[in-house]
């Protein structure tokens, strides 16, 4: 433990997480046809290796294809979409009316077809936390006399150390998705989590994870890293001035779990960069990035700078007596 | 681009159109009709002004006169004769004739370097124009420069603030403490004072607005996920270390000399610079 903690002296930013249990992996057979067939009328799917359920564009029924939700990319649980599809519209065509810097082509609503609703691939994360810190703290008291001011300051050295457990972390296990988008729109109800079924694929779009979890733990290791920090500094209180000087933090117990969790999304490219916006399909909780029309937002800029300055103008100059 | 050009073209066609209907911010000067007294309505007896300066006051104060049919004189001296400076004002008044017009009418400024005194003075019709108030308002205003030495902006001032008095007086406004005079405002400043203003606060508006365009946040922690109760503290030590102890020496208020202080009696309003 002391060697430890003189490593972390080192360097205290670099400490990272060790994750003493990792998910049993199970190696899955995929087969390398290329094609997938829609089981209702025949028709050629299109479909790659990430997809694991989607529309036939010929009888327009949702196909899954089982060996994406198989083996290693079975999910633990999946939690069901409960925001209908109208709801999710009217969200997103409330969150776009009153926009005064949208492009003008979002004014005809078209852009609602694009809106889907998909099971992303998320990873939970669960863990015991150790946290060993300690802090630099001062404490100031001021005084004068007739001649000169004072400044006594304190110097201390805190020390706290903890344990805390955290339960369900998610990170995406989507390239695609962004970690803006998927963080933004947390939480989920993790009471509604149920055991996998295909069937709850049906009519939505879904994707097995192209990220490992060995990847994604890095995210969790830096929000669990900066709680894990801020509850043990919350206790350090009475001084003036705080600063961290050490810090140690070690996960143990820690499990992995893989689920899909139900997105409502809407992706735009505009002008080669691509919006995302997101609701949660469990919450409601919405949120995401809409393209700005750069012309717009310079038309009200000049344009608002204009009246401005006149009406201003005329206010300084008729109660200042110069008209 | 085509539509911040327009912006533009407007923005300029509003602002020449605004500023044609500005009004005219100078005076207009008239013929003198009064007889100047011997030294000029500038008598400068201490030499704090070059001869252009001079010029320059003289007619200015001539443009006043000839206007308003008041006098505005300025009066300075190396060697005071022991007098109060508003008495002394009142005896040059009466032997130099500065007065203006059948009742007299005249507004003195002096300045004694000796002692650093200033004094306004204010006769016949001027009296009820420059009361106390207008006096001491005016005397705010040339002060800073009489101390920094600025002699000639600090004249100028006095002749401006005159001007002005004597102006808003013929349209009826005379200052008092029941109707507080008001500093002019620079039309041209006023615009560009505006149009920075304006500019923020419509950058501020666009720029909420452009934020409410992406509502993503990367989450910093994962607080949602620490299960409730589980934080235990399993160690607590504060240990003191040593301590500093830093000495300033403290600042003196700085005095203002007697400069910030004045004092009006009868017609007159004296003060130190």
């Amino acid at each position: 433990m002391l060697q430890e903690l003189a490593r972390s002296e080192d360097a205290p930013g670099e400490q990272r997480i060790h994750w003493e249990e990792r998910r049993e992996t199970v190696a899955a057979e995929r087969t390398e046809d290329g094609r997938y067939i829609c089981p209702s009328c025949g028709g050629e799917i299109q479909a790659d290796e990430n997809t694991a359920s989607t529309r036939c564009p010929y009888c327009e029924n949702v196909v899954v294809i089982r060996q994406t939700v198989s083996g290693r990319f079975e999910p633990d649980a999946v939690i069901p979409f409960q925001v209908e599809a109208d709801r999710a519209r009217q969200m997103l065509e409330g969150f776009c009316k009153g926009k005064r810097l949208l492009p003008k082509n979002f004014r005809d609503r078209s852009y609602l077809k694009n809106l889907k609703g998909c099971y992303v691939p998320y990873w939970l994360f669960d863990c015991d936390v150790h946290a060993d810190m300690s802090f630099r703290a001062t404490r100031t008291r001021m005084w004068s006399d007739s001649n000169y001011n004072y400044v006594k300051t304190s110097h201390y050295l805190v020390n706290r150390s903890g344990t805390m457990q955290f339960d369900h972390v998610p990170v995406d296990g989507s390239v695609r998705m962004s970690d803006e988008t998927t963080e933004s729109i947390e939480p989920f109800d993790y009471s509604a989590l149920t055991e996998f079924e295909p069937a709850y694929l049906a009519g939505y779009e879904t994707e097995k994870y192209d990220v490992e979890a060995e990847t994604a733990k890095n995210r969790a290791d830096e929000r669990i890293y900066h709680s894990a920090e801020q509850e043990l500094a919350h206790t350090v209180i009475g001084y003036d001035t705080v600063r961290v000087s050490k810090r140690f933090l070690h996960a143990g117990n820690c499990r992995v779990h893989y689920v899909l969790l139900p997105v409502w999304l809407f992706e735009t490219v505009y002008k080669d960069k691509t919006y995302q916006f997101a609701i949660n399909g469990q919450t409601g909780k919405m949120v995401g990035e809409l393209p700005m029309d750069r012309g717009a937002f310079f038309k009200y800029l000049f344009g608002f700078t204009g009246i401005g300055t006149v009406v201003l103008s005329l206010l300084i100059l008729l109660i200042g007596g110069a008209l | 681009m085509k539509t911040v050009k327009k912006c533009g073209g407007i923005l300029l066609a509003a602002f020449l159109l605004f500023v044609s209907f500005l009004p005219e911010y100078e005076g207009t000067a008239a013929e003198e009709t009064e007889p100047v007294p011997a030294g000029g309505w500038i008598q400068d007896g201490a030499g704090l002004l070059t001869e252009r300066e001079e010029e320059k006051l003289e007619e200015q104060s001539g443009e006043i006169l000839s206007e308003y049919g008041i006098s505005v004189v300025i009066v300075t001296t190396n060697r005071f004769e022991g007098y109060d400076i508003l008495d002394w004002e009142r005896k040059l008044f009466a032997e130099k004739e500065f007065g203006a017009g059948e009742d007299n009418s005249s507004l003195m400024l002096g300045i004694s370097m000796a002692e650093r005194d200033w004094g306004i003075t204010a006769y016949g019709r001027a009296e009820q124009i420059f009361g106390a108030y207008g006096r001491e308002t005016i005397g705010e205003e040339i002060l800073d420069d009489l101390s920094d030495g600025d002699y000639y902006d600090s004249f100028a001032v006095f002749l401006d603030m005159a001007n002005r008095f004597l102006a808003d007086a013929r349209k009826g406004k005379i200052y008092s403490e029941s109707n507080h005079y008001r500093k002019p405002v620079n039309p041209i400043a006023a615009v560009f004072g505006a149009a920075a203003v304006s500019f923020i606060v419509s950058l501020a508006v666009v720029l909420v607005w452009k934020r409410g365009m992406n509502t993503r946040v990367l989450k910093s922690g994962a607080g949602d996920y620490l299960r409730k109760g589980s934080f235990h503290l399993t160690n607590r030590s504060d240990l003191f270390l040593y301590h500093t102890v830093n000495r300033t020496r403290r600042q003196k208020n700085k005095s203002h000399s007697s400069s910030g202080r004045m004092h009006s009696s009868g017609n007159g309003t004296k003060g130190k610079f």
